[in-house]
């Protein structure tokens, strides 16, 4: 007997902040060891993630291209880390 | 840390870094024109969003309500409507906090604990305030499942729902004072709500494994935010 395993990416799901109906998914970006939040959302839906690293990660997703997502991801400027943590 | 950094946006570039010591949380007002900020040096100061300066920063009272015990870290700052503010304030030498109501008008916090003291029974837990500042959601930092709901002069409002809150780092600010999206732990595992504002559910559960969650600004969508996870499959024999 063996078992598969299934591995689910991460993702961003979009949900009617009314009903909590799927509106779309689209794929988040993957980044090892370090963990993300989103923090917030400006009015064209440009959506920031703060990493506990320290950088700032931003996706540009608009709902409509919920099913066929294209993500514009930035990095934003490290600020230097002190010598002595 | 000791300072703020700003990004565009639209450049997404960082912009300016403004010096404040300690510095802890974040607020914008509702008119854009302020950030607030709280943090751990006794201070909370005020940095013009045009200047990118702190045009104020003010020296909060401590509150002493257990003798012995001094509560003067305002490690958070809400900003509510009608000009005033929650605070949650620490102590400096312990992680335990109270909730409090401050009027930078008069520099004198007002303890909201004894309006609800079976939430706070263990501490002060998650707050999480309305994008109108009209509502601020109130979790015990137990595993009591109590929440309230405030309004913005600290007045405890009707309405209790006595689920176990996940223990999110925070919940998202609403657009509006209709509606809540929380996470409660539920048999295990993570289910995602959305409660009115007499805390009823009015949607869900919602089975996630969300890492955290975010509302549109418009009030119409709810973005979450899931991590990788592994499950098991079918079984072969």
């Amino acid at each position: 007997m063996w078992r598969k395993l299934l591995l689910c990416l991460p993702v961003i799901n979009v949900f009617d902040a009314h009903s909590l109906a799927l509106l779309g998914q689209v794929p988040d970006v993957a980044l090892q060891v370090v963990g993300s939040q989103i923090e917030d959302v400006d009015s064209t839906q440009l959506l920031s993630r703060l990493a506990t690293a320290a950088s700032l990660l931003s996706i540009r997703q608009i709902l409509s291209r919920c099913r066929a997502p294209r993500q514009h991801l930035r990095r934003h400027p490290l600020a230097p880390l002190p010598k002595v943590l | 840390m000791n300072r703020l950094e700003v990004f565009s946006s639209t450049a997404q570039s960082r912009t300016a870094q403004i010096t404040v010591p300690g510095v802890s949380s974040v607020d914008l007002s509702p008119d854009g024109s302020t950030v607030w900020a709280g943090s751990l040096t006794e201070r909370i100061f005020a940095i013009d969003t045009s200047s990118l300066q702190v045009r104020a920063s003010y020296t909060v009272q401590s509150l002493s309500p257990i003798r012995n015990t001094i509560f003067d870290l305002p490690e958070e700052v809400l900003v509510l409507s009608g000009g005033k503010y929650l605070l949650r304030l620490r102590q400096g030498a312990a992680p335990e906090a109270l909730l409090a109501l401050w009027d930078p008008a008069n520099n004198t916090p007002i303890d909201l604990t004894p309006g609800e003291p079976q939430l706070f029974q263990n501490g002060l837990g998650t707050i999480a305030r309305s994008g109108d500042g009209l509502r601020v959601l109130v979790a015990a930092s137990d595993s009591s499942g109590e929440l309230a709901l405030f309004d913005s002069t600290g007045m405890l409002l009707p309405g209790r729902a006595d689920w176990v809150p996940a223990r999110y780092r925070c919940w998202p600010p609403m657009p509006t004072a209709q509606l809540f999206a929380v996470p409660l732990v539920s048999n295990g595992s993570t289910q995602l709500y959305l409660l009115d504002a007499s805390l009823n559910s009015v949607a869900g559960p919602l089975t996630t494994n969300a890492t955290s969650l975010v509302f549109s600004r418009d009030g119409r969508m709810l973005y979450v935010a899931q991590a990788a996870a592994l499950f098991a499959g079918h079984k072969c024999f």
